[in-house]
């Protein structure tokens, strides 16, 4: 842990004891973060701000469940972010996501390389894993990130690279495996 | 299927962080996480490992209402929420300079180092007596029930009061009571019945406000209509929420 998760720890802790201006400095640090991550996944900014506002009363409900050595407190708040916005692109009919499927993969087309932070400026453990992406075949490589920034699903992710279904899901298991043995336990 | 496999457990694992594994089989593989440390080690490995594709992302700042919102879903501070553009201003302010401001539900500011309290003015009305200890009982989704104490002031006894946000299902023949957990393994505390809708005003005895005043967290149990026959919670406890003393 480095100095800000050791902060962001102490103030999920301050959190778990009820203190409502720890979440409010935790909020100003990180929601800037989860709300690009949610964005990403959910298109449209009524629902990531409905989103964002469930993630920060489950940070504030749940922060006693953190515990610091289990990780980064962003790695964490990412979670929570992204299982969130899964759910709820889950339970969304069609008709109240913005477009069809071929509509979901031609909008990412555009977000897919944009508005990325420069990889110099990422701190060592980000551009560790960035290294391991780069040595990933490119397929491996795009149809994880279009998976994990995106929410993409294997069919959806299929229909983006118009790429047989069997044929995602195997790039996706063995790009997960070439990270895993990149990136050590 | 053998979900003890441990690298089977993995690639699942590595599924459900990705996102990947959706539909049944996510709510399945959720279902059994919560009752196996050798899964959610795998899931929170993988999270530690992933997470950091999502750094690359530039932030885009959420708009002021989105925090509005969840500061008035955990009670802490109707000022900012009800109060004109200036006072979110004036809190934006504060909060950026001084670590550690406690909010209350009315106009108060304090800091807490050093020990001076700063009363701001702003357009909304000073509560005659404020509550200092409150709570927000919530399920998953929303607010269910908003509860505030006012200890006594003069010849008025102590009270709580109770709103209810919303109506949740339960039997008719049931009730939801309302316990006080103690942190020193004391048996609960009962503070009575709440309403399923409407707001209610619980008495608090000057013993239970005693109790109240060190209590950390609060329960809801079902109870037979009536409350618990024992005098102890007796059913399930489906809501356990902090009580927060402020001030």
């Amino acid at each position: 842990m480095d100095i800000t998760d050791e902060a962001r720890s102490q103030l999920l802790q301050r959190c778990a004891a009820g203190d409502a201006a720890a979440l409010r400095t935790l909020y100003d640090q990180v929601a800037p973060q989860l709300f690009s991550i949610l964005l990403r996944i959910l298109h449209r900014t009524d629902l990531a701000e409905e989103a964002l506002q469930e993630v920060f009363m489950s940070v504030w409900r749940n922060a006693s469940s953190y515990r610091p050595g289990r990780g980064s407190p962003m790695a964490w708040l990412t979670s929570i972010a992204r299982y969130r916005a899964l759910d709820v692109r889950r339970s969304l009919r069609p008709d109240q996501f913005s477009g069809d499927l071929m509509e979901i993969a031609q909008e990412t087309v555009a977000a897919e390389d944009t508005d990325l932070v420069e990889k110099a400026s990422l701190t060592a453990d980000a551009q560790r894993l960035e290294n391991c992406m780069e040595q990933l075949t490119p397929q491996h490589g795009r149809a994880i990130r279009l998976a994990f920034i995106n929410g993409l699903t294997h069919e959806e992710i299929a229909v983006r690279i118009g790429s047989p279904i069997g044929t995602v899901k195997s790039w996706v298991r063995r790009g997960l495996q070439a990270l895993r043995h990149c990136l050590g336990s | 299927m053998n979900y003890q496999h441990a690298e089977l457990i993995d690639r699942l694992a590595a599924s459900y962080v990705l996102g990947t594994l959706r539909g049944r089989a996510r709510r399945r593989f959720e279902k059994l996480l919560s009752g196996s440390i050798p899964m959610r080690r795998a899931v929170q490995g993988w999270e530690q490992r992933l997470f950091w594709m999502s750094v690359r992302l530039a932030p885009v700042k959420p708009p002021e209402r989105v925090w509005m919102q969840i500061a008035n879903r955990i009670g802490a501070t109707k000022a900012v929420v009800a109060a004109p553009v200036q006072t979110s201003h004036l809190w934006q302010a504060i909060a950026a300079t001084v670590a550690g401001i406690a909010l209350t539900l009315g106009v108060l500011l304090m800091t807490r180092e050093p020990e001076v309290q700063v009363r701001v003015q702003t357009q909304v009305e000073v509560q005659p007596v404020q509550s200092a200890h409150t709570a927000i009982v919530a399920d998953a989704t929303a607010p269910i029930w908003v509860l505030n104490a006012y200890p006594g002031v003069g010849s008025s006894a102590a009270e709580l009061r109770v709103q209810a946000v919303r109506e949740v299902p339960l039997a008719a023949d049931r009730a939801f009571e309302l316990w006080m957990l103690s942190d020193s393994g004391a048996p609960p505390v009962s503070l009575g019945l709440l309403p399923r809708n409407g707001s209610a005003v619980l008495p608090l005895t000057a013993e239970k406000l005693r109790v109240l005043i060190a209590t950390s967290k609060i329960a809801v149990s079902i109870e037979p209509a009536g409350g618990s026959p024992t005098g102890a919670p007796t059913g399930p406890v489906p809501y356990v929420a902090p009580l927060l003393h402020i001030a």
